[in-house]
């Protein structure tokens, strides 16, 4: 008998926060904390989950990338993100700015890389997981990981380059 | 490379990492978006998670429980004696002493037997203890979910002891029987009857070596195990195709005419029970429920028609729950219409008998998105962009759908950390 209750409320506000990270607001990020629910009922029927926060924020990645590129892909890349970008504790307002604008920049790039190196991104950068807690996630090798990484990087380096470029 | 480093890089990329990151996220969804998730979890656990606790696991038992006379003749949580007597009559018709088997279990009073399913992607059966009195029907799933319903009053009860529980429901039917449970075995004796069966053999079965018939019938693959000094099943076997994925039904332990305790039948609520009381209203009528579940998916989908028509997940994220945690009523009408939905369409084959266009324009009065040659009187009606329903000709049946639906993508291993 699984306590989805329990699980909601322990590990619900963790995923939520994956993928608020990777979307940027709020409505989008409730969208994406209920899929990625559904999606762990399904996954469950088939498998044990020793570790459901790590099973939830893997399954909140996955969703908030796909949402991400179907959100550029319907406003066009010239058409900002609705995004909300609450300060950092220490910020003075000038960097405030600039960190909503790179984070938004991001977000956008983020919507034209392959999904899969999208996710190792993600997970790596803005979750903090290690090479190998994503290699088991996603059942492939630490090598795989690396590559996509590797990928993902230097393709949006050049995103968000030319969307700098074009935003100046 | 900490936060503040990559803030100061100049590395574009660096930079806007570190942003995201330096970020203070809010804490979490907010009560209502909450609530919704787990309305829309224990939707999608359903009935298939015996101990979900809402109105949502009622609804689909009793939708179901009807269902399974109307289309399907036996599915997960309930069946109908009628649907099994006449499901023995089919198998029992290649014996040479059919007449006498036919006999015998037309005037069966009763009937008890194990149900065990096996649902696609779920290797673990779930066990059903199944009861039958007269029009009255008692199951069990485990300890934790007991389903009863008579055909006569229209009237089901589902209880969880561990909660102390009771829902009672009644059930109004539109475009079916008065009783959501009406049954009539003669009438599915006489549909059954001129079905062929192929003997496959013999299987030792407990003490009995049976004899095997197999019939397929819409779809569905019947294997029965008949007692040759009987002439009564021992075992039956079912295999329905469920979106192309397989569900495995097994009968065992079928007893005929056992003495049961009509108390067990009882739509009494127990002592101490918290009792919830609701009333149901299905719709029996297919493109009905086409157009409720197009409105609503459309609407959550920006105005496009869903890839899938018959997806459980994608109805569960339409689930909204009011402030008690529970489905609003119109979450449980566009569930109700969807589980309808699939359970009518069981009898109907993808593509040959009925067909789903999703890339039909929405708001397009000419554009089919839906069409389905019935089963009974023939006709084919169809379903419009526009959501009106007429009546279509064979040649107005559009080619079947381009748009291969792609599998859910696989679910990945979790490993403990």
């Amino acid at each position: 008998m699984i306590d989805w209750e329990g699980i909601l409320a322990r590990d619900g506000p963790a995923a939520w926060r994956t993928a608020w990270r990777v979307l940027g607001n709020r409505a989008d990020a409730d969208e994406v904390l209920q899929e990625a629910f559904v999606c762990a009922v399904e996954f469950a029927r088939k498998h044990p989950v020793p570790y459901w926060r790590g099973l939830l924020q893997r399954l909140a990645t996955a969703r908030a990338v796909d949402r991400l590129r179907q959100k550029v892909r319907r406003r066009g890349r010239e058409d900002p993100l609705p995004h909300e970008h609450p300060p950092a504790r220490d910020a003075m307002p000038p960097e405030q700015a600039q960190d909503a604008e790179l984070s938004a920049m991001l977000r956008t790039a983020l919507a034209d890389i392959n999904p899969e190196q999208a996710e190792v991104f993600c997970l790596f950068h803005l979750e903090g997981w290690s090479y190998p807690e994503i290699a088991k996630h996603l059942a492939v090798s630490t090598d795989v990981v690396g590559v996509r990484l590797h990928r993902a990087r230097g393709r949006l380096r050049e995103l968000l380059h030319a969307i700098n470029e074009v935003s100046s | 490379m900490t936060d503040t480093d990559r803030h100061d890089s100049p590395d574009l990329l660096d930079r806007s990492i570190a942003a995201i990151r330096r970020a203070q996220a809010p804490p979490g969804p907010d009560s209502k978006a909450a609530a919704d998730t787990l309305a829309a979890v224990r939707q999608a656990a359903g009935l298939f998670q015996a101990d979900a606790p809402n109105v949502k696991l009622f609804q689909k038992v009793v939708t179901m429980i009807y269902l399974h006379k109307k289309a399907v003749t036996l599915t997960v949580a309930a069946g109908g004696l009628a649907a099994c007597v006449a499901l023995l009559l089919v198998a029992a018709f290649p014996t040479a002493s059919f007449a006498q088997v036919v006999e015998k279990l037309r005037n069966v009073h009763s009937m008890t037997c194990t149900e065990r399913v096996t649902l696609p992607g779920n290797p673990q059966p779930m066990t059903v203890k199944m009861e039958y009195l007269g029009k009255k029907m008692r199951s069990e799933v485990g300890d934790s979910l007991i389903a009863l319903t008579d055909q006569e009053t229209g009237q089901a009860m589902v209880l969880d002891p561990k909660a102390r529980t009771a829902r009672i429901a009644k059930v109004e039917v539109t475009g079916g029987p008065k009783s959501p449970f009406e049954m009539d075995p003669i009438d599915e004796v006489r549909k059954l009857a001129g079905k062929k069966g192929d003997p496959i053999g013999q299987q030792q079965i407990g003490a009995v070596k049976a004899k095997g018939f197999r019939v397929t019938e819409d779809g569905r693959m019947f294997t029965v195990w008949v007692d040759p000094a009987t002439e009564l099943p021992v075992r039956i076997e079912i295999t329905v195709e469920m979106g192309g994925a397989k569900m495995n039904v097994t009968l065992d332990d079928l007893a005929f005419d056992v003495p049961l305790d009509e108390k067990r039948f009882s739509l009494e609520p127990p002592a101490g029970y918290t009792v919830t009381r609701q009333e149901l209203s299905l719709n029996m009528n297919v493109e009905e429920n086409v157009v409720t579940v197009l409105r609503a998916m459309s609407a959550a989908n920006g105005g496009k028609f869903p890839a899938q028509i018959d997806d459980p997940a994608a109805i569960a994220k339409l689930v909204r729950a009011d402030d008690k945690g529970q489905p609003t009523p119109e979450t449980m009408k566009i569930e109700t219409a969807s589980g309808a939905l699939r359970g009518l369409l069981f009898k109907y084959e993808k593509g040959k008998t009925y067909d789903y266009l999703p890339d039909a324009k929405p708001g397009d009065p000419k554009a089919i998105v839906f069409w389905r040659r019935d089963a009974d009187s023939k006709k084919i009606m169809g379903v419009f962009g526009d959501l009106t329903i007429h009546e279509i000709t064979a040649e107005q049946v559009p080619p079947p759908s381009k748009s291969d639906v792609p599998p859910p993508p696989l679910p990945i291993e979790v490993p403990a950390r």
